[in-house]
């Protein structure tokens, strides 16, 4: 029994001094890890280009949700009947498993609804449009920054997409990827964005044939396309509200 | 993402030889005989498939409600030890030939980064309960290919008149890189177009 | 203490490319050279840490849960490494991902620990900690700069004070960046590249081999040489 039990103390003892350790260097880097993330949003924000007045943060509501996240995640745990309203009247059965946003919006009830759902804390956003950030000229909406997610080469990529109200792209930053070093990676260089800028929906390029100069994406064609249908997939979204409901 | 996309995700595209770099250590070292590969194969498998499973169990029912999900290294490899052991144990109580086969092997497989890669990976990418079982198994499974491949092709080298200083390893690493540029065809692309 | 525990790291056992163990971050993170001086600098610290730990312990760990206790002191290191550098270098714990945590299980520290630090004093075992780590940054590195030039033809560093490199840390080389072979930088071209590499260093000891059996071959046979010289001759 001793020969079974001191092996064991001590191993219990060098457990608990690691743990120890462990959660006073996790005191201490807790805050700026937390930090670090806010910092990086904070500088792309500082460096993309747009006009008008940014709001705040906002979690953009899902174009689709599944009937369960739905009713147990968001509708569960909205507690007064008015933002349980605003989101009831945004959300339509698709079929028996998805609701859908939908299709007569105006950007007012997007953002009113967006409200809602970032005081969700259960609510994790998925999908190709996660978060908004309003732009306002005095009182109007005259655009949108949302947070846009694409699949490149390496996996996922952060980015952030500034829109004209009718769903234009303005101007484009990538936050988090992990593509190829000298090839995908290119897509963080300056003027990459550039044949993006000023297309809209459907115009968005994501195939080479649709760029005047298809040798300056080659070697990281699929970073390429993945950028292309996030800044697609966020023309979309804008473009459901309101007056521009064309697609 | 559905169970499919799991497989073909890490079976083929981000295999864990040929793209990840999870497991070369085993991979150069146990790859000289099919034999010997084979069973290092599936006793991969079956601990990745175990791994994964357990691991997420722990991670979401431990650590998180706890709030120390700094601690998943230290736990997730004790787990693995411990698992590997107790897997060995098993083996050996209920079927003493398969222990034979794959004894030697199991041992190893505790510092096999391929098994400690894929419980970090599945708790990255956020999968639930069976999607984690799911990638544990398709990563085991992608080894299993790798290994296989490459000690079919290492039996044939060795007979081979290879220059001296391309012997062994070296051999074998230029053979798996020209294996990996094959594997560069199968990307995201792919998968998009197979189950959109 | 003797300065062969450090050197021996270096060349004579060098991790990468002689004993080839570790392999798995070598090649995954070799893609950027500052990635690789990361990965290296890591793998250092927990090596340091845990042969000091272990070597100061090895009287109070029980041989029969050794293994265990040895992973646990790594696996506390590797965590303090990962979290500080979430903490305070974000992009390069970003870029090094999951190979972080993965320190863990890279063969070179726990084979040190065992091989090394359970039975020798804490001033060899920090000099054969440096020098393995060492061996490991060199191998590392080497790798890197092959693939990074051939690749993408350029050098990420950090951003230095000096008029060759950029404000992000970077030096083009004019031809290689415009028309990189990009398979280098690929998982494919690390394989290859780490494959040369070996053949090279193999070459070279096959070469010091071959001239060392010719000496000592010559030295034995000197007082018989001019006979059988003669005799070949006829």
């Amino acid at each position: 029994m001793k020969e079974l039990l001191i092996p064991g103390v001590k191993l219990f003892t060098i457990c608990l001094a690691a743990a120890l350790l462990l959660g006073l260097i996790n005191a201490v880097t807790k805050g700026p890890i937390a930090d670090a993330e806010k910092q990086t949003v904070e500088k792309a924000l500082k460096e993309i280009k747009f006009d008008g007045e940014r709001g705040d943060y906002l979690v953009a509501p899902p174009v689709e949700l599944s009937k369960e996240i739905y009713e147990k995640t968001v509708l569960a745990n909205t507690t007064d009947t008015v933002s349980k309203d605003t989101i009831q009247k945004l959300y339509t059965g698709k079929d028996e498993n998805t609701v859908m946003l939908t299709t007569t919006l105006t950007a007012a009830d997007i953002i009113s609804a967006a409200a809602v759902f970032t005081a969700i804390k259960e609510y994790k956003p998925k999908g190709a449009v996660r978060a908004m950030f309003p732009l306002k000229k005095g009182d109007e909406i005259s655009g949108f920054i949302l947070e846009i997610w694409g699949v490149g080469y390496g996996g996922d990529i952060k980015m952030f997409g500034v829109y004209d109200k009718d769903g234009t792209v303005r101007d484009a930053l990538i936050l988090k990827d992990a593509e190829t070093p000298g090839l995908g990676k290119k897509a963080r260089d300056k003027g990459y964005m550039d044949k993006y800028i000023g297309t809209k929906t459907r115009t968005v390029p994501v195939i080479k044939a649709m760029l005047d100069n298809p040798d300056a994406v080659t070697g990281a064609t699929i970073t390429f396309t993945g950028v292309g249908d996030a800044l697609r997939n966020g023309s979309r979204y804008i473009s459901m509200f309101g007056e521009n409901n064309e697609n | 993402m559905t169970y499919i996309g799991i497989i073909i995700t890490f079976v083929f595209i981000t295999n864990f030889i040929f793209t990840r770099f999870l497991g070369l250590c085993p991979f150069i070292g146990v790859s000289k005989k099919v034999d010997s590969a084979v069973g290092m194969g599936f006793a991969v498998i079956f601990v990745s498939s175990i791994a994964a499973l357990v691991t997420w169990v722990i991670f979401n029912l431990i650590l998180v409600p706890l709030n120390i999900t700094y601690l998943q290294t230290i736990t997730f490899i004790l787990v693995i030890a411990a698992l590997v052991q107790l897997v060995e144990m098993m083996i050996q109580k209920i079927s003493p030939e398969l222990y034979r086969a794959l004894g030697i092997y199991l041992p190893l497989i505790t510092t096999n980064c391929a098994v400690l890669g894929i419980a970090l990976i599945a708790v990255q990418e956020e999968y639930g309960v069976i999607e984690s079982f799911v990638a544990g198994f398709s990563a085991g499974a992608g080894f299993l290919m790798a290994i296989l491949l490459m000690s079919a092709l290492r039996e044939r080298l060795d007979r081979e008149d290879i220059p001296k200083a391309f012997r062994g390893a070296p051999i074998a690493f230029i053979s798996a890189g020209l294996m990996a540029l094959g594997f560069m065809a199968f990307d995201m692309t792919l998968l998009k177009n197979l189950i959109g | 203490m003797k300065i062969k525990e450090f050197t021996k790291g270096l060349f004579r056992e060098n991790p990468t490319f002689v004993i080839m163990l570790g392999l798995c971050p070598t090649l995954a993170v070799s893609n950027q050279v500052v990635n690789a001086i990361g990965m290296s600098a890591a793998v250092l610290f927990v090596l340091l840490g845990s042969n000091i730990i272990i070597s100061l312990l090895k009287n109070f760990i029980p041989d029969k849960v050794r293994i265990p206790s040895y992973i646990i002191v790594i696996a506390s290191f590797v965590t303090i490494v990962d979290l500080v550098m979430q903490a305070f270098i974000p992009p390069l714990s970003e870029s090094l991902g999951v190979f972080v945590p993965l320190i863990v299980v890279n063969c070179i520290i726990l084979g040190r620990a065992e091989g090394f630090a359970n039975r020798h004093p804490v001033s060899s075992s920090i000099l054969d900690a440096l020098g393995m780590g060492l061996g490991f940054a060199m191998g590392l590195t080497l790798i890197a700069l092959f693939r990074e030039i051939l690749g993408a033809g350029m050098i990420t560093l950090f951003p230095l004070p000096f008029d060759f490199i950029d404000e992000k840390g970077q030096i083009f080389i004019p031809a290689l960046r415009d028309a990189p072979a990009g398979v280098f930088i690929a998982p494919a071209g690390a394989l290859l590249v780490i494959g040369l590499l070996k053949a090279f260093f193999n070459q070279i000891e096959l070469k010091q081999e071959w001239i060392r059996e010719k000496i000592r071959r010559l030295g034995k046979k000197k007082p018989f040489s001019p006979k059988e010289k003669k005799g070949a001759e006829a």
